[in-house]
């Protein structure tokens, strides 16, 4: 187990080399030359080769690679063109929001998404079943940000529960009610993922002899489908936890958006929009960490989880 | 084929596609105004005898818009999962084919791929190519290439044991003539089923895409740009962006059907 965990951790370490090289050459496709785009077009070819100079981009661009790699192991993702306030200390200042509309989306998407997977596939073909999937189905097809605009439009513009621009207020009541709607509005899409998921492998493991044999015992049905059937069926769910929980934070991007939320999402499209490539470099990065390490984590779980898995 | 025509919702899926379609196509001859035109006194309307759906920021004509955009979502999630598809199947093909030291290149950098979210990636290809449809057509491709790349190597690894390959190698068939003759026709099956549903998954990423600005630049109408000046303007005409995000979830949603149904029809065993 021990050798396994090890194993899953060390992995990450050639999974950000990969990524982090790939974030270097698309910025550097992108940019082309960033001293050319932070001076604008009608800088002087001389003011330009100063500050390629200074920037450190008249060497080989091997050497600059290795350099930024080096950086970002320490955290160190240069400064933003516009604020010129090192990027490190920008994201993770609008770290903690877009972690608390993560945190509050699963757990919405969680609750609702796992019992109706569950009621959906104990009565299969059920009213309940049908309504279920067809709201999950309607949810995985409405482009993500929809539904953040229409319970903006009914709960902030018409009934006035909740404020237009959520703005996180102060105290834990007031962050509440500002995250609430974007959360809401990512739970629920989160929701019918889930809930697909958990009725589709309820579905599959209730087929399994095991279960006929339970019930043939005289067991319960409802032991039988929480203490045999869910727990087995909760085994792929949790593999793709990692999965969505990507999604949900590619999701948080476009929700920040739409709520006009102060967030990482809100500072990388403000950053693409500004051509501000240090911190897009920098936010790339830090989404992409953030989804290996989620990964990893999951996969570590899942070891615990699943009793037939090999850990060599 | 008989149990797919049996799914009702299927087959509703496959005549919204086959209308939309038509609308797409037959745009100049259905819209009642010009997109472009700008009916500058009747910005932002809601909707009325005269602008059915009402107007956007420029007080052009949203029925109008949304049958042009029409062509924009559809051109975007069909041409970017042919070139996915073609790119992925080919990858993963040789990866699958091939095994050994390149199978394990292609397949560890396909896994970390796929543990992306498809809007990151495009997100990432889009900054280095800069907006714009055809930028979008390859940045959303980009995102879908690994699901490909997976589905394609899978049972050219289990095929590559069978008999029938081995015995093309055995009559000196070159490798290019069994991938292209013998390979690649036995696995157009499941590529194709996924396909659809990854067109859908390819219109919302383009709307995504478009509605932060980075996707089909303005004045072209795209479902993703519209919804976007609609919730720039979401104080003086809601109806803008409540329809332009209408028209992408009927859109999405009647390819997920048509993907279901067919998955359901050639695995039955995934139905209760």
């Amino acid at each position: 187990m021990k050798a396994y965990i090890t194993r899953r951790l060390l992995s990450i370490i050639p999974t950000l080399l990969i990524v982090g090289s790939l974030v270097f050459f698309v910025m550097r496709a992108a940019s082309g030359d960033p001293a050319t785009a932070m001076l604008g077009a009608s800088a002087t070819a001389e003011s330009i080769a100063r500050l390629r100079e200074q920037l450190g981009l008249d060497r080989p661009l091997l050497v600059q690679y290795l350099d930024f790699l080096l950086q970002a192991i320490r955290g160190d993702f240069g400064r933003s063109f516009a604020t010129g306030r090192p990027v490190a200390e920008q994201i993770f200042a609008a770290f903690p929001d877009t972690l608390e509309l993560v945190f509050w989306g699963m757990l919405i998407g969680t609750v609702i998404g796992v019992p109706t997977g569950i009621v959906a596939a104990v009565r299969p073909n059920s009213i309940l079943d049908y309504l279920s999937r067809f709201a999950a189905l309607l949810g995985l097809s409405m482009p993500p940000f929809y539904l953040g605009i229409l319970l903006l439009l009914v709960f902030a513009l018409e009934l006035r529960w909740f404020p237009v621009i959520s703005t996180p207020q102060p105290g834990f009541l007031g962050r509440l009610h500002s995250v609430f709607l974007p959360a809401l509005s990512l739970g629920l899409v989160q929701a019918s993922f889930i809930m697909r998921m958990v009725r589709s492998s309820l579905l599959e493991v209730l087929q399994e002899d095991y279960i006929r044999t339970a019930h043939a015992k005289g067991v319960p049905p409802s032991r039988v489908h929480y203490r045999h059937a869910l727990r087995n069926a909760l085994i792929p769910v949790i593999t793709v936890f990692g999965l969505y929980l990507g999604t949900l934070l590619a999701g948080t991007v476009l929700t920040e958006t739409v709520f006009n939320r102060p967030g990482m999402g809100r500072l990388l499209v403000g950053a693409i929009q500004q051509r501000d490539y240090p911190l897009i470099q920098g936010g790339l990065m830090i989404y992409a960490a953030l989804i290996v390490i989620v990964n990893t984590a999951v996969d570590i779980v899942y070891g615990f989880v699943d009793p037939t898995i090999r850990y060599d | 084929m008989r149990r797919f025509r049996r799914d009702r919702m299927a087959v509703a899926g496959v005549i919204l596609v086959l209308l939309l379609s038509l609308v797409a196509v037959f745009a100049p001859w259905i819209a009642p105004y010009d997109p472009a035109d700008q009916h500058i006194i009747y910005r932002l309307r809601g909707p009325s005898e005269q602008f059915r759906l009402g107007t956007d920021e420029f007080g052009r004509d949203v029925l109008s818009r949304l049958i042009y955009g029409s062509r924009a979502s559809l051109v975007v999630g069909l041409a970017s999962v042919l070139l996915a598809g073609v790119a992925g199947t080919v990858i993963g093909g040789i990866s699958g084919y091939f095994g050994g030291r390149v199978d394990q290149i292609i397949s560890s950098v396909t896994n970390i791929l796929m543990s992306f979210p498809s809007l990151l990636l495009g997100l990432m290809v889009v900054v280095a190519l800069g907006p714009g449809t055809t930028n979008v057509v390859i940045a959303v491709a980009m995102s879908l290439v690994p699901n490909f790349i997976r589905l394609a190597r899978g049972p050219v690894l289990a095929l590559r044991e069978r008999e029938f390959i081995q015995a093309c190698r055995a009559l000196g068939v070159s490798e290019f003539r069994i991938i292209m003759r013998h390979v690649i026709p036995n696995i157009l099956g499941p590529i194709s089923v996924m396909s659809t549903l990854w067109i859908a998954t390819a219109i919302r990423t383009e709307a995504s895409l478009s509605f932060l600005g980075l996707g089909v630049q303005p004045p072209t109408p795209s479902w993703g740009n519209m919804i976007r000046s609609g919730v720039n303007n979401i104080l003086s005409n809601p109806w803008l962006a409540v329809f332009s995000g209408l028209a992408i979830t009927v859109t999405v949603l009647a390819f997920n059907v048509i993907g279901d149904g067919l998955r359901d029809a050639l695995d039955p065993k995934q139905r209760p």
